[in-house]
């Protein structure tokens, strides 16, 4: 079960401003094996987001996809219409979104929020059977059978999310999106989410792409991490590598940041501010607030290699593997 | 929705009925130097080519047996009891024509020419409007929305004369005022029914025209906001149809602010509407209510202002209990909200 179900070559999203392009995303490859919980962290503005949304097509003006490849089990979702895209999405790639407070239209119930996804992909079937289906999927989110009939603001911010967990997986998908899924609500909820999604999507065996910024949810839940800086990966590992050796100095102070419980230290940041995307950096868009900047780093673009097996860095500090 | 907040909206209601009805008779017996049945009185006087003598008895007399010499507080009693019997009296200019017969004769007239130019202007505006912030929508759409913006600046009544200029002076497409052909002997039948349709095309097209603009610009920038919410966004990741997005999520929440806004203007359209039908001569309430105040008609005026007054409310009191159907948030439980 190593197969890679999402495999995505060199994506670029770009927003067009007047004065000029915004790459939000310039040239991300990385892929999701079949199964696999995949994180993918970065700070504000970094281009997490956009990514996500892109993968599903769902990029707006002025955002644009510029090139690259998507594929979802060799389908180029980027080469797909926008009618064969529509049904690739929630069947095949599902999201569970951010704002789960706002994601639920407030004049419709639940149950109808839940079938109309399923209905518009799947040819007739009589209402019987969907109500079944959405009790079912309830179910499997550990909701009550009688939020089917509430209304969304009759729920609280924890049922919401699990609701749109519900509709993410009512098609049972390959690829689950989650977008900072539980950034609205408490750390206990949150939990309870977070163990929601993990079951759910052992049981489905779908592939979870989780996007955050939240290292220490990442750390439980995800096996292998993605860290974007200004619109690139800068370190793809194992969860468990990058939390003991962070290879890419952004990483290593990524991981340094949270001060410890055991020794009351000062909270530590990163030093300056993320690049303004308009007008990057040359060379490695790092290179001002690395403590390890070379006189390379300002000339030459980092490209993302494997310098260990399974470990790939796009840093200067490191050189390729020979295999 | 429970009986609390049905018996509530009821209750607004009487009270706006109650305080409108005792406007409308304060109003024009502040204006105390013009008498309607001296008024009368000379225009039958110069009619006949005679003063005849003896007329402030007359005068004194007829005021007798309208009530008139009776102090403004017992007036007001009376006055109040007749309301609640939906009985105007007598029209003064028209004598011994009743109020209500005259009132209900116009009535279906205005609802149905009103209504219908109302709605019509609501739907067309307002999904026009929804269009034009949809990006699938076609493009040449945006071309209509300055037209139509340049109308709604255009006051009713000017554009309805244009209108007949247009369409019934200079080509004579369609009839030049009236309710319908003096020819057609009024029933139910289908060339009366075609009739009255004819007749109500250009003071209907006038009160559309002036509308659709309003209903569509405001529409639009909500439509606009709206396809920001982020249910949008989770519906299109959904994979859900173009259309049902459209309809279901994004309009339908849109409509909200746009209904209570519809309620708001019925006042405004209604008065818009009266000098509509003066213009085109349309046999309805708006015409009833001219000749009353040039006849200073207090009971016609009374009756007719009183009816305006009533359609208005009622209609605001079907908006109220439409609201928590279309809203289900809305819920008008005691301590909520």
């Amino acid at each position: 079960m190593t197969a890679e179900v999402l495999q995505v070559h060199n994506l670029r999203v770009y927003y067009q401003t007047a004065v000029g392009p915004l790459k939000a995303v310039d040239g991300v490859t990385f892929s999701l094996k079949s199964g696999e919980r995949f994180g993918l962290v970065g700070e504000s503005g970094s281009g997490k987001s956009t990514l996500a949304f892109a993968l599903m097509r769902l990029t707006k003006p002025p955002g644009c996809i510029e090139g690259g490849q998507v594929l979802l089990d060799g389908l180029d979702l980027i080469k797909l219409s926008e009618s064969e895209i529509r049904k690739v999405r929630l069947a095949q790639i599902a999201l569970v979104p951010q704002g789960a407070m706002n994601s639920l239209n407030p004049v419709m119930r639940i149950k109808d929020q839940i079938i109309d996804g399923i209905r518009d992909h799947l040819n007739e079937i009589p209402r019987s059977a969907l109500e079944e289906r959405v009790h079912e999927l309830l179910k499997r989110v550990e909701l009550k059978p009688e939020v089917a009939n509430m209304f969304p603001h009759e729920l609280s911010g924890g049922m919401k999310q699990r609701v749109c967990l519900a509709i993410a997986i009512s098609l049972s998908p390959r690829v689950i999106i989650a977008d900072e899924p539980t950034s609205a609500l408490d750390v206990v909820v949150q939990r309870q989410v977070m163990l929601t999604l993990g079951q759910v999507q052992e049981s489905l065996g779908a592939s979870v792409l989780l996007v955050g910024h939240d290292m220490g949810l990442m750390a439980q839940f995800v096996g292998r991490i993605g860290v974007l800086y200004a619109g690139k990966l800068a370190e793809v590992s194992s969860v468990r590598e990058v939390f003991k050796e962070p290879l890419h100095p952004y990483t290593q102070l990524l991981i340094a940041c949270p001060p410890s419980l055991k020794e009351k230290g000062e909270f530590k940041g990163i030093p300056g501010l993320p690049p303004l995307l308009l007008n990057p950096p040359s060379g490695c868009a790092f290179h001002p607030r690395c403590p390890q900047a070379m006189s390379r780093c300002s000339v030459e673009v980092p490209s993302l290699k494997e310098v260990y097996p399974g470990r790939w860095v796009g840093c200067h500090l490191y050189t390729e593997v020979k295999r | 929705m429970t009986l609390d907040y049905l018996l509530k909206r009821l209750g607004f209601f009487v009270l706006v009925v109650w305080a409108a009805a005792t406007l409308i008779f304060l109003l024009p017996r502040l204006a105390s130097e013009r008498n309607p049945i001296l008024e009368r009185m000379g225009r039958t006087a110069a009619a006949a080519g005679v003063i005849s003598e003896g007329l402030d008895e007359m005068v004194k007399e007829w005021e007798a047996k309208f009530g008139l010499d009776q102090p403004l507080w017992r007036q007001y009693l009376y006055y109040l009891r007749d309301m609640l019997h939906l009985d105007f009296g007598y029209s003064l200019a028209y004598y011994p024509a009743k109020v209500l017969d005259q009132v209900t004769r116009a009535l279906p007239w205005t609802i149905g020419l009103f209504g219908m130019a109302t709605l019509i202007s609501f739907v067309l505006g307002s999904f026009g409007g929804a269009l034009l912030a949809w990006p699938k929508a076609p493009r040449f759409l945006q071309y209509f929305l300055p037209l139509f913006l340049t109308l709604s600046a255009v006051p009713y009544y000017l554009l309805g004369l244009v209108l007949l200029f247009l369409f019934a002076f200079t080509t004579r497409i369609f009839p030049l005022s009236g309710g319908y052909s003096v020819a057609v002997v009024p029933s139910l039948s289908f060339p009366f029914i075609l009739d009255i349709l004819r007749h109500s095309v250009l003071p209907g097209l006038a009160m559309v025209l002036a509308g659709v603009g309003f209903w569509a610009l405001q529409m639009r920038g909500m439509m606009v906001l709206g396809l920001e919410e982020d249910y949008i966004t989770f519906a299109e990741a959904k994979g859900l149809g173009g259309k049902r997005i459209f309809f279901r999520y994004a309009l339908r929440n849109v409509l909200l602010p746009q209904v209570t806004s519809f309620a708001l203007s019925l006042g405004m359209a209604i008065s818009g509407a009266i000098l509509v039908e003066v213009v085109f001569g349309y046999p309805g309430l708006g015409t009833l209510l001219l000749k009353a105040v040039s006849g200073f008609d207090y009971n016609l005026i009374n009756g007719v202002v009183f009816i305006i007054i009533i359609i208005i409310a009622v209609a605001t009191l079907l908006v109220d209990l439409l609201y928590p159907w279309l809203d289900p948030r809305i819920t008008y439980r005691r301590g909520m909200r």
